[in-house]
C-alpha cells in the first residue's frame, strides 16, 4: 500500500521535526535534516513543506514513479 | 561519542587564530555540555576579577548533546561569559535553530577570546572557519544584519539553511543589558551577554553545515520521542495554552494570583490586564512558530511593530515587563517595544525594569524633566517606546538607561527603587506572591531569571500537583530541585517549557541514554545539575559576590503587597534561606562546604578557589 501525506502548509509552524524524523528513520544511527527528503522552505512568514528533488543528499533511495500521460518518470530524472 | 559532535572551536579574535580541540571526555561526563560545559570552561579559563569588557573575558557558545538530536524541545544553546551587569557568571540560553545548525556546522562549543581590531563576523561553514570584516554591518539592526549577510550569499538555498546569531546597536555600544539575537526572533537575552560580544568587536556568527549528529540507539529513540510528542498533545498547557497564546497565557493567571508585577512592583494586580492578555494577543496573531524539533510551538508572529511582515509576539516576560510593570496597557505599543528590543538587541525584561525604575524615580521627584528630556510617567506608552529606542542607541537619557536599572537608580540616589537582585532586573513575577520564587531569585547565580529554576510551574501553574505559593515552608527543597533540574536541562540542550507537559528527569534520562549511551542514570543527571550550580557559585564567590548578595529588594521584604490574592504579603526570604543553605551544604555566608564540593567531584576546584 502506498501512503501519501497531504500537506496543508498553513498548519506548518516551521519546527522541522518532520525533517529530523525523516532523516532519523532512514539513517537509523543518526539525525541530520540535510539528509531528509522532506524539506521546509521559509518564504517571508510562511513555511512550505516540500519534497526535496533528485540532487539532495538524502539518505533514502525512494524513487517515486510519476506517470504523466503514457510516460513514466522517476524522481531521479524528473 | 554519539550525541556530541566532539569538537570545540577556539577563536582568538585578537590574533585571528583558530584552533580545534577535541571535546574532553571528563567534561562530557561531568558537565554534559551547554550551560554546564560553559561554566566549567569559564571557571578554568577566565580570571574572575577581569573587567567584563576586557579582551581577557571569554564568550562561550555551548550546545548540549540533545541539541539538534531530534529530542523534543532539543534546540537550545547557552551563551556564557563574565557578566557586565552582575559581575558574576552570565549564562543565558536561547531557542530557535542556531544551536542545531552550529552542531551541523561541526562544533559543539565555541570559545571566543580576545578582541578583534575592527568589527568582524565569524563564518562557520561545514567546519571551515573564517573571520570576515563587518564594517558594513556595524550599526545595523539585527534583522538588517541577517538580511545583508544572507543577500551576499550566492547560493540562495544555502542562505535559507543558514543560521545567524548577532548583536544590534545596543551590544555594539556596550549596553549592560544587551542581548544576542539568533534567527531573527529568538534571543539569549539576560545578564548582558550581547555587550560582551560587542566588546569583542564581533557583530555576528554565521553557521551552516550538513554534518551528521550520531545517535546511540536511533530506532528506540524515535519511538520514545513519538510517545513524548503524544504526551505533549495530551497535556493542557502544551496542547492548548502555549500553542494558542504562547507564554502570554500566564498573564491572567499571574494577575489572579496577585503576582503580576505592576508599576515597578508597587502592586501585584493590573486593572487593565484584559487589554494585554493572551486572548488580546491572539487577535493579532499571523502565524504560529516553533523552534527546532519542538512539538509545542509556543512562538507566534503578530501584526504590528510598524513592520510589513509579522513580528515576534511578546511572551509573558516582555508583555509584563514592558506592559504592566511600566503601567502600559496599550498592546500595540508593547508589541512594538518588544520588536525594538529584538531589532536593537536589548533584553526586554531588563529594559522594561530600567524604564519602570525611571518612571518611579520621576514620579517620586528624583528624576526631573530636564534629566529625562520628557515626562516619564507610568502608563505613558509613547514615552516607553521612545526611551527604549534611545536606550538601544545610547542617545540622550537612553545613555543612562542602557547601564541597567541598578546603575540608573544609583545615579539618582535611590537604589531602593531598583527591583532586582545582583544588579539584574527581576522577571515580572512578584516574589511576595510566590515565596519560593523569591528564594530562587535571591540565590540564582545568573541574577534573577527563570533560567535558574522553574518554581513557578509548581507554585503558580499547578504542574505536578498544587503547591500553595504563599506558604514559605518547605520551599527550600522545591527551589533546590528546580534549580538543579534547570541547570541539567540547559546543559543537555533542552527547553524548559518541556516541563509544562508534565515531564520530569526520567524522560530526560531516557532521551539522554538513547542519544549518548553515557550511562548516567537519573540521579547522576540531577547531580550534574547540582555540580553545575555549585561551580557557577564558586565562580561568583571568586568574583567577589557573597552571601550578602543573596537577597531581594527591600520592597519585597518589608512593604506588604497592595491588593489582589496576595495582599499584605511580604517575602519570607530569611526564614527560607537558612533551610536552603543547609540543604545545599553551604555555610551561613553562602559558601559551599568542602565536604559537599568533594561529594560533587569539585574538590580540586574548591582548593583552587582557596589559592586564588
Amino acid at each position: 500500500m502506498t501512503l501519501r501525506i497531504k500537506v496543508d502548509h498553513s498548519k506548518c509552524n516551521g519546527c522541522r521535526h518532520c525533517e529530523a524524523a525523516c532523516a532519523m528513520y532512514h539513517m537509523e544511527d543518526g539525525v541530520n535534516p540535510h539528509r531528509s527528503r522532506i524539506r521546509i522552505i521559509k518564504q517571508g512568514d510562511e513555511f512550505f513543506p516540500v519534497l526535496a528533488g533528485p540532487y539532495t543528499d538524502a539518505k533514502c533511495n525512494v524513487t517515486n514513479v510519476i506517470r504523466i500521460g503514457d510516460k513514466e518518470y522517476d524522481m531521479c530524472a524528473l | 561519542m554519539p550525541g556530541w559532535i566532539g569538537r570545540l572551536l577556539r577563536i582568538n579574535l585578537s590574533e585571528g587564530k583558530v584552533q580545534v580541540e577535541p571535546l574532553d571526555a571528563e567534561l562530557r561526563q561531568l558537565y554534559i555540555g551547554g550551560r554546564g560545559a560553559a561554566a566549567k570552561l569559564l571557571y578554568d579559563e577566565v580570571d574572575p576579577h577581569v573587567d567584563p569588557f576586557a579582551p581577557e573575558n571569554k564568550l562561550v557558545f555551548a550546545t548540549g548533546p540533545l541539541t539538534g538530536s531530534g529530542a523534543i524541545t532539543g534546540c537550545k544553546y547557552t551563551a556564557a561569559c563574565k557578566s557586565p551587569l552582575t559581575g558574576g557568571i552570565a549564562s543565558s540560553s536561547a531557542e530557535g535553530f542556531f544551536g542545531t545548525e552550529l552542531k551541523h556546522a561541526g562544533y559543539d562549543i565555541l570559545v571566543l577570546e580576545g578582541k578583534a581590531e575592527a568589527p568582524v563576523y565569524l563564518d562557520i561553514n561545514n567546519g571551515k572557519v573564517e573571520l570576515v570584516s563587518a564594517g558594513h554591518l556595524w550599526g545595523l539592526s539585527t534583522s538588517q544584519t541577517e538580511d545583508l549577510i544572507k543577500a551576499r550569499m550566492h547560493d540562495k538555498w544555502k542562505a535559507g539553511d543558514t543560521s545567524i546569531a548577532c548583536i544590534g546597536p545596543a551590544g555594539e555600544k556596550l549596553s549592560r543589558i544587551a542581548s544576542i539575537i539568533n534567527d531573527r526572533h529568538w534571543s539569549a537575552s539576560r545578564s548582558g551577554v550581547g555587550a560582551v560580544m560587542g566588546s569583542k568587536n564581533l557583530k555576528a556568527i554565521v553557521v551552516n553545515g550538513t554534518q551528521d549528529i550520531f545517535l546511540a540507539s536511533g530506532k528506540p529513540f524515535m519511538d520514545i520521542v513519538l510517545a513524548y510528542v503524544e504526551q505533549c498533545k495530551a497535556m493542557p498547557l502544551t496542547s492548548k495554552s502555549l500553542p494558542e497564546q504562547g507564554t502570554a497565557f500566564m498573564i491572567e493567571t499571574m494577575n489572579e494570583l496577585g503576582a503580576l508585577a505592576t508599576r515597578n512592583f508597587q502592586a501585584g494586580v493590573f486593572d487593565e490586564v484584559a487589554k494585554l492578555n493572551g486572548e488580546a494577543l491572539c487577535k493579532l496573531v499571523v502565524r504560529q512558530m516553533g523552534c527546532f524539533s519542538c512539538p509545542i510551538g509556543c512562538e507566534h508572529l503578530v501584526k504590528g511593530g510598524q513592520s510589513d511582515g509579522g513580528v515576534m509576539a511578546p511572551g509573558y516576560d516582555a508583555l509584563a515587563s514592558l506592559g504592566s510593570c511600566c503601567g502600559v496597557s496599550d498592546l500595540e505599543a508593547v508589541v512594538q517595544a518588544n520588536h525594538i528590543c529584538l531589532e536593537l538587541g536589548l533584553d526586554p525584561i531588563s529594559a522594561g525594569g530600567a524604564i519602570s525604575c525611571a518612571m518611579e524615580l520621576y514620579e517620586k521627584g528624583a528624576l526631573k524633566d530636564s534629566d529625562a528630556g520628557m515626562p516619564v510617567r507610568f502608563g505613558d506608552a509613547e514615552a516607553m517606546v521612545k526611551l527604549l529606542d534611545q536606550m538601544g542607541r545610547r542617545q540622550g537619557f537612553g545613555d543612562a538607561l542602557a547601564e541597567g536599572g541598578y546603575r540608573l537608580a544609583e545615579r539618582y540616589g535611590h537604589t531602593e527603587l531598583f527591583m532586582g537582585v545582583k544588579r539584574q532586573e527581576m522577571p515580572p513575577c512578584d516574589p511576595r506572591a510566590a515565596q519560593g520564587l523569591g528564594l530562587q531569585y535571591a540565590t540564582s547565580n545568573n541574577g534573577p531569571s527563570y533560567e535558574s529554576g522553574d518554581t513557578i510551574l509548581s507554585e503558580m501553574l499547578g504542574v505536578n500537583g498544587e503547591v500553595d505559593p504563599l506558604d514559605y515552608k518547605g520551599k527550600a527543597s522545591l527551589v533546590k530541585e528546580a534549580q538543579d533540574l534547570a541547570a541539567l536541562m540547559e546543559s543537555c540542550g533542552l527547553c524548559r517549557k518541556m516541563l509544562m507537559g508534565g515531564f520530569s528527569v526520567l524522560e530526560i534520562f531516557a532521551m539522554m541514554e538513547m542519544v549518548t549511551a553515557s550511562g548516567l542514570n537519573d540521579s547522576d543527571l540531577l547531580k550534574v545539575g547540582e555540580r553545575v550550580f555549585n561551580l557557577e557559585r564558586l565562580f561568583n564567590i571568586r568574583a567577589g559576590l557573597t552571601g550578602q548578595d543573596d537577597t531581594l529588594p527591600r520592597r519585597m521584604l518589608e512593604e506588604p503587597l497592595a491588593g489582589g490574592r496576595a495582599a499584605g504579603q511580604v517575602n519570607h526570604l530569611p526564614e527560607m534561606l537558612s533551610e536552603y543553605r543547609e540543604l545545599r551544604g553551604w555555610d551561613e555566608q553562602g559558601n559551599p562546604s568542602a565536604q559537599r564540593l568533594a561529594d560533587l567531584g569539585l574538590a580540586d576546584e574548591a582548593l583552587a578557589g582557596e589559592k586564588k
